[in-house]
């Protein structure tokens, strides 16, 4: 039965990734853009230079922000575990932000090692709190929660003072795959394509830690080491979408819960499954936003915290462990 | 087999366990009584490298256990916590295959033998037949024998049990020691903290006895259990009779 | 209760506190340089001829008592919804009453009139009455296993629903926006006189209201069934405190836009200078408040001077941190 699952999923993206193709401000009828596909034509820049990288920008930051939620929650024994709801997210962006205001020029490369340092010492100070006062899960997301709010009016802080235009600020800010080219295509799924094998690496050792951490130590699974390497990979990949693609909110906390219910608790399934599921969620948010009022456009990310806000409450009221 | 030299564990700069100096018999179970707090718990946690020693070192086979690596230490001895977690949804199986995690490869695939292990530990458990079942469907003593039996299918010569009867059934007790028995018929060393007197003398070979941290007496239950220690050790006014079955010592509090 | 000694004193250090943030955020940072010497004058013989003098009267003064009014308000609305959930954390903008104001705000302003044509104070009323009972509702106060925290992480998700909301809002009326995104970061600039008579009323009654409960609320933190033998109806102490609780926030964040954590952090501190005794706690943390927003204020222009941060930005960059200490503290 699980089997069947994946592949349907594997469908369901890559159909709603043709789709995409045809969704937008300028409307195209469907020979012209499988014609353009395949060799250029007038409709060439909307569809291969703006269109498609998009959808491989989607796919891509989707699948990383729901592989990061899978990974995050796969050691935080946590359901409300998330790298947007831990502050990381917000890390990686405040940081990218500040590099963006003071250094507009910035290469791509900078700005993804100051995402990553960002999210990195993000990480590091929830964890610090958390090992320090050991908070109960509830606790650590409010944690989390509040130090993510306190970096996000930084970030407002940042785009005030230093009036970039108002409107690509705010678009920016909530996480939009708008105006991104091929430029970034590259470094989201480069990172999957390392990351990826590395989390089915993982997997197994990820279930034996659902045991806890005294029988996982006594199976031969050091449960540090291994939250070390899951958390470092979940942050690398939170960090790099934000990069690519700003704060996309609540991807990362919902898809492994969708995971989790079609998958159950296999690691192997659920890997790959919140990562296809993070991709389908994205890539729907982002052609609904394109679709909504062309040509104005809504960020994604919008749409996400549209969808996912309601679904958090729905977790809290199904949370037993108060 | 294992041993402490001069073991000392701490809670921050609370000591739980002071310089402690013990060796387990091989190929027995060994029971370790003592009153609430005085660090069996503790005491079985560092013996299975989960809490770090402040000073002193626990030896496996004469050698530091500190020199093992995770995996090496996981496929010599197992340990069974007090509190178990059992994921959402997981069947019996794979609750048992979980035994074999430090024999895997990278992949975490199983080979014929770790199923033919995995078989064999269902079996002896009699636990074969809910193979399929989710552990949570379980009864609480079914529930047990599922976690002896991924304990079981680690196959180590050394098995530690921290308070395995708790909340269980006098019934289901009885089959838990019981099994046991079994482990140190195929050669198993096992330790386990018990909190039931009577049947840590009927059912185990030598007794250690903790307070505060340390060891006050260690033998056969025979040489071991008397008045005074129970009076001595857990404030306990008791006579200390004969077992009518298996003529081990027993207490009768009074 | 009789006042003892350290409660004069509080009293006295706080209303210095205040009268220097006052006369502090009247001069400082300005484009045309301020002093005292102006101030001086403007406060006891007014000259309309003079620019500096012209500027305190209807620049600086309505914009220092719109932004002490709100800190008042905003504190004291936090006080009595900490005492009437019982809940630490709980405040206007952890609630999400801020954002709900903001939400109908934004889309009364770009054309969306979920109430009909009606003033934006009343609006932005209305969302806030609507998403604190909708944090309320969904975070389980009423039902059998409530958990303060539970309230906090309902309101929070209900923030982002309604700033999602908010935003989509903004972008897609590109045309009205700026006014609106200075609005939703919390700003006291652009205040004038307007602001504060359109304020005042709804304010006073407010604190006026919330001093009446205050007796009752003492009560209640002794429980229920102990108020109620004690002879208080429990119905109508709720139904006041609340009503305070929405004229007081919702006012405020009609016209200067949300300002988080003063609802937080104040009542922490007065709870801290006096005891548990809300008679003297809503003075108290009404004078805190006011002490809060006039430094806050101060700073907000000083800080990236001569850009103007919106005082907004500045409470959640003190507040946050305060918020994560007491979660981490407070052991509930």
């Amino acid at each position: 039965m699980n089997a069947v699952k994946l592949p349907i999923l594997c469908f369901l993206v890559l159909l709603f990734a043709a789709a995409s193709l045809f969704v937008g401000a300028s409307e195209i009828i469907m020979a012209n853009v499988i014609h353009t596909l395949f060799s250029q034509g007038e409709y060439d820049f909307i569809i291969n230079q703006y269109r498609l990288p998009r959808i491989f920008l989607a796919l891509g930051v989707g699948a990383g922000l729901g592989l990061s939620g899978a990974l995050i929650q796969g050691v935080i024994r946590n359901p409300l575990a998330s790298p947007d709801l831990m502050g990381i997210s917000a890390g990686a962006g405040l940081a990218a932000t500040a590099l963006l205001v003071f250094y507009s020029a910035a290469p791509v490369y900078l700005l993804l090692f100051t995402a990553l340092t960002g999210g990195l010492v993000t990480a590091a100070i929830i964890l610090l709190i958390a090992y320090k006062t050991r908070p109960t899960p509830i606790r650590l997301a409010l944690i989390g929660v509040a130090i993510s709010t306190f970096l996000s009016s930084g970030i407002d802080f940042l785009i005030i003072v230093n009036p970039i235009e108002m409107n690509t600020a705010m678009v920016w800010l909530t996480g939009s795959l708008w105006g991104r080219n091929w430029a970034q295509v590259p470094i989201i799924w480069a990172t999957l394509a390392v990351v990826l094998p590395f989390a089915f690496w993982l997997a197994w050792r990820l279930d034996v830690m659902g045991l806890g951490e005294e029988s996982a130590t006594s199976l031969g699974i050091r449960p540090s080491k291994l939250q070390l390497m899951a958390l470092l990979t979940a942050v690398i990949l939170a960090s790099i979408s934000v990069a690519v693609a700003g704060t996309i909110a609540f991807i990362g906390l919902l898809a492994p819960h969708l995971a989790r219910m079609l998958f159950g608790h296999n690691h192997k399934l659920l890997i790959p499954g919140s990562a296809l599921l993070g991709a389908l969620m994205l890539i729907i948010s982002d052609t609904l936003a394109r679709a909504l009022q062309p040509p104005l456009e809504l960020p994604a990310g919008v749409l996400t915290s549209l969808i996912g806000a309601p679904y958090f409450i729905f977790l809290l009221q199904r949370y037993k462990a108060w | 087999m294992i041993s402490t030299e001069n073991l000392t564990v701490s809670y921050g700069d609370k000591t739980i366990i002071n310089a402690l100096n013990l060796t387990f018999k091989a190929g027995e179970i060994t029971a370790l009584i003592g009153p609430n707090g005085c660090g069996k718990s503790t005491l079985l946690k560092a013996l299975a490298r989960m809490h770090k020693a402040s000073s002193g070192q626990v030896l496996l086979n004469n050698r530091a256990l500190n020199s093992f690596a995770d995996k090496q230490l996981a496929q010599k001895m197992s340990l069974l916590p007090q509190v178990l977690i059992t994921p959402d949804g997981i069947s019996v199986q794979r609750l048992v295959e979980y035994g074999r995690t430090p024999y895997l490869s990278h992949w975490g695939r199983l080979n014929s033998d770790d199923k033919k292990r995995v078989e064999e530990a269902m079996q002896e458990t009699q636990i074969s037949g809910f193979a399929t079942q989710p552990v949570a469907s379980l009864s609480g003593g079914q529930r047990q024998r599922a976690w002896i039996a991924m304990v079981l299918a680690q196959d180590t010569e050394l098995v530690m049990l921290d308070e395995p009867t708790t909340y269980l059934d006098l019934s289901y007790q009885i089959e838990l020691m019981k099994l046991m028995q079994a482990m140190k018929a195929k050669g198993k060393t096992v330790l386990v903290v018990l909190h039931d007197l009577n049947q840590a003398c009927r059912y185990c070979d030598n007794l250690v006895v903790m307070q505060e941290g340390r060891v006050v007496a260690q033998g056969t239950p025979d040489n071991v259990f008397t008045a005074q220690l129970l009076r001595d050790v857990f404030s306990l006014e008791a006579k200390v009779v004969a077992d009518p079955l298996a003529n081990t010592p027993m207490c009768v509090a009074y | 209760m009789p006042l003892s000694i350290h409660h004069y004193v509080t009293f006295l250090s706080a209303s210095v506190f205040l009268v220097l943030g006052v006369s502090y955020s009247l001069t400082a940072w300005s484009s045309l340089p301020l002093n005292f010497t102006h101030l001086y004058a403007y406060l006891f013989h007014f000259d309309n001829s003079s620019i500096e003098q012209q500027i305190l009267s209807s620049i600086r003064t309505p914009r220092l008592l719109t932004g002490m009014l709100i800190g008042a308000n905003l504190a004291v609305s936090g006080i009595l919804m900490q005492g009437l959930t019982r809940n630490p954390l709980a405040s206007p903008s952890v609630l999400g009453m801020n954002s709900g104001a903001a939400c109908f705000i934004a889309l009364s302003s770009i054309g969306m009139h979920i109430l009909g044509d009606v003033p934006s104070l009343l609006a932005a009323a209305f969302g806030g009455v609507v998403s604190g009972s909708l944090v309320i509702f969904l975070g389980g106060f009423f039902s059998a296993r409530s958990n303060p925290l539970r309230l906090i992480l309902a309101g929070i998700a209900i923030n982002a629903f309604l700033i999602g909301i908010t935003r989509a809002a903004v972008i897609l009326a590109d045309d009205r926006a700026f006014s609106v995104i200075t609005w939703l970061a919390g700003s006291l600039a652009n205040i004038s006189w307007q602001e504060w008579h359109a304020l005042w009323p709804s304010s006073v009654l407010g604190l006026l209201m919330a001093l009446y409960v205050a007796k009752n609320l003492n009560l209640l933190a002794l429980g229920n069934d102990v108020a109620v033998s004690l002879g208080i109806n429990i119905g109508l102490t709720r139904c006041l405190a609340c009503a305070a609780i929405v004229l007081l926030s919702a006012s405020s964040v009609a016209v200067v836009g949300p300002i988080g954590f003063v609802g937080l952090i104040v009542p922490h501190i007065a709870r801290r200078l006096v005891s548990n005794n809300f008679l003297l706690l809503i003075p108290v943390s009404a004078l805190l408040g006011s002490c809060l927003i006039a430094w806050a204020d101060a700073l907000s222009r000083g800080i990236a001077f001569p850009a103007e941060t919106p005082v907004g930005v500045i409470t959640a960059l003190i507040g946050t941190p305060f918020f994560v200490f007491l979660t981490i503290r407070n052991k509930c």
